[in-house]
């Protein structure tokens, strides 16, 4: 014969410490006259106690290193504007003049689109540019403001991957988006290599954002050596 | 020495402590591989969900809302992780979900690690859901409601969920509960 669901659910609301007062003396009388509910209570508790007493396993003594060196990037400080916020040249503009903060100075990566409207002088960074090669690739320089070094960017068959040698003065955040993917990353004040992927090709381009605390937001469009390239237009 | 609390350390984080983080995962490296373990059956399934839930944590700790229980948010992780893994994983154990488990031999009755191999193959054949569900209670210790927090269901859904998944243990590990019974009254 079974136990009423009831009854059971009881016993394990029991076992679990959390049978309200109100039913604790009912249980109780139930157990102490029903041979057969006093049994189901018995294996009910074994089975609690059976589970509860598996022993606990030790990680991989690696496993914390491991984890600490997968970490993406130093995390910092939150930013204070999205990078949605900050896209568009008419912004982007508008934040340098209003704000009177100090510019954020970046260079621009190769074949800045031309729909973008904005050019390495703008940003006061600076173009460069490798002959063109099968090896579809791209590098972001950044030459003044809160972050200096570059972004390099390699096609795979499916992603680009972006190989990041940066320094940063301040916390910033870096967000790459192409059609079938987007990309955040923060830094914290410091040297950060590391190598980030995202799906997507660079005939499409790499949307890159950069935000900083304080500073002004920038884009800019990472494409191929192969596409046309700004500063000769 | 002091130990900080989740808040504070999550605090330091967010600040852009590396440190701080390194004593969260500490802290629940621990219960979270096995968690998974128990979980995934696997010792490197196990270790991977581990690092992968860290991992997830670190990138959306601006998502977490410090009104919360941090552990929550992060078995929550841990135990979606599992469940997809999982879900992805080919299902040996199914060849034999129908057999009955075997009546107990002597080694069986006597032998403790015989029944912790037994209850852990046996999670193996209930559902992702259950199995969830007794992981947080017990081997996670999570109360109702931490669970509830933790797998964003009702309490009451926890408890029925949990009812269900004791039922099927019990179903199918009844000989060796009881012959633990017999051998515990002695």
């Amino acid at each position: 014969m079974k136990v009423d669901d009831r009854i059971e659910s009881l016993l394990q609301e029991e076992m679990d410490g959390a049978l309200p007062d109100a039913d604790r003396e009912t249980l109780a009388g139930l157990v102490a006259s029903d041979p057969l509910i006093a049994a189901e209570r018995r294996r009910l508790q074994a089975l609690g106690a059976a589970l509860s007493d598996m022993p606990m396993m030790d990680p991989p003594a690696s496993l914390l290193d491991d984890i600490l060196a997968k970490l993406p990037t130093p995390i910092a400080a939150p930013v204070t504007k999205s990078s949605k916020a900050q896209r568009g040249r008419p912004r982007w503009q508008a934040f340098a003049l209003a704000a009177g903060m100090s510019a954020l100075a970046v260079g621009l990566g190769l074949g800045l689109s031309g729909e973008s409207g904005l050019s390495p002088d703008e940003l006061g960074g600076t173009l460069l540019v490798k002959p063109v090669s099968e090896a579809r690739t791209g590098v972001l320089l950044f030459d003044e403001g809160p972050l200096t070094g570059t972004i390099r960017a390699e096609e795979t068959d499916t992603s680009v991957l972006l190989q990041v040698d940066l320094q940063a003065d301040d916390a910033a955040q870096l967000s790459f988006s192409t059609p079938a993917d987007t990309l955040d990353r923060r830094v914290a004040p410091g040297k950060i290599l590391e190598t980030w992927e995202i799906k997507g090709d660079l005939t499409s381009g790499v949307q890159v954002t950069v935000a900083a605390t304080g500073h002004i937001g920038s884009e800019h469009l990472l494409m191929p050596t192969d596409a046309r390239p700004a500063a000769e237009r | 020495m002091t130990t900080e609390d989740d808040q504070t350390l999550v605090a330091r984080c967010r600040n852009g402590d590396r440190a701080a983080f390194g004593d969260l995962v500490m802290r629940y490296q621990k219960p979270i591989y096995n968690a998974a373990l128990r979980m995934l059956r696997d010792p490197e399934d196990a270790r991977d969900v581990t690092q992968t839930t860290f991992l997830k944590a670190f990138a959306r700790l601006d998502n977490f809302d410090p009104r919360f229980k941090f552990f929550s948010w992060l078995y929550r992780i841990a135990i979606n992780e599992s469940i997809n893994l999982g879900e992805r994983r080919p299902v040996f154990e199914a060849l034999d979900e129908n057999l009955e488990e075997p009546a107990p031999g002597p080694d069986q009755i006597h032998g403790h690690s015989q029944l912790t191999a037994t209850i852990e193959s046996t999670l193996q054949r209930l559902t992702h859901d259950q199995r969830a569900v007794i992981v947080l209670r017990h081997f996670l210790e999570c109360s109702y409601e931490d669970m509830s927090a933790v797998l964003e269901i009702e309490v009451k859904t926890v408890k029925s969920r949990l009812f269900e998944a004791r039922k099927q243990l019990r179903q199918k590990l009844e000989h060796q509960i009881d012959a633990n019974l017999f051998t515990a009254r002695g």
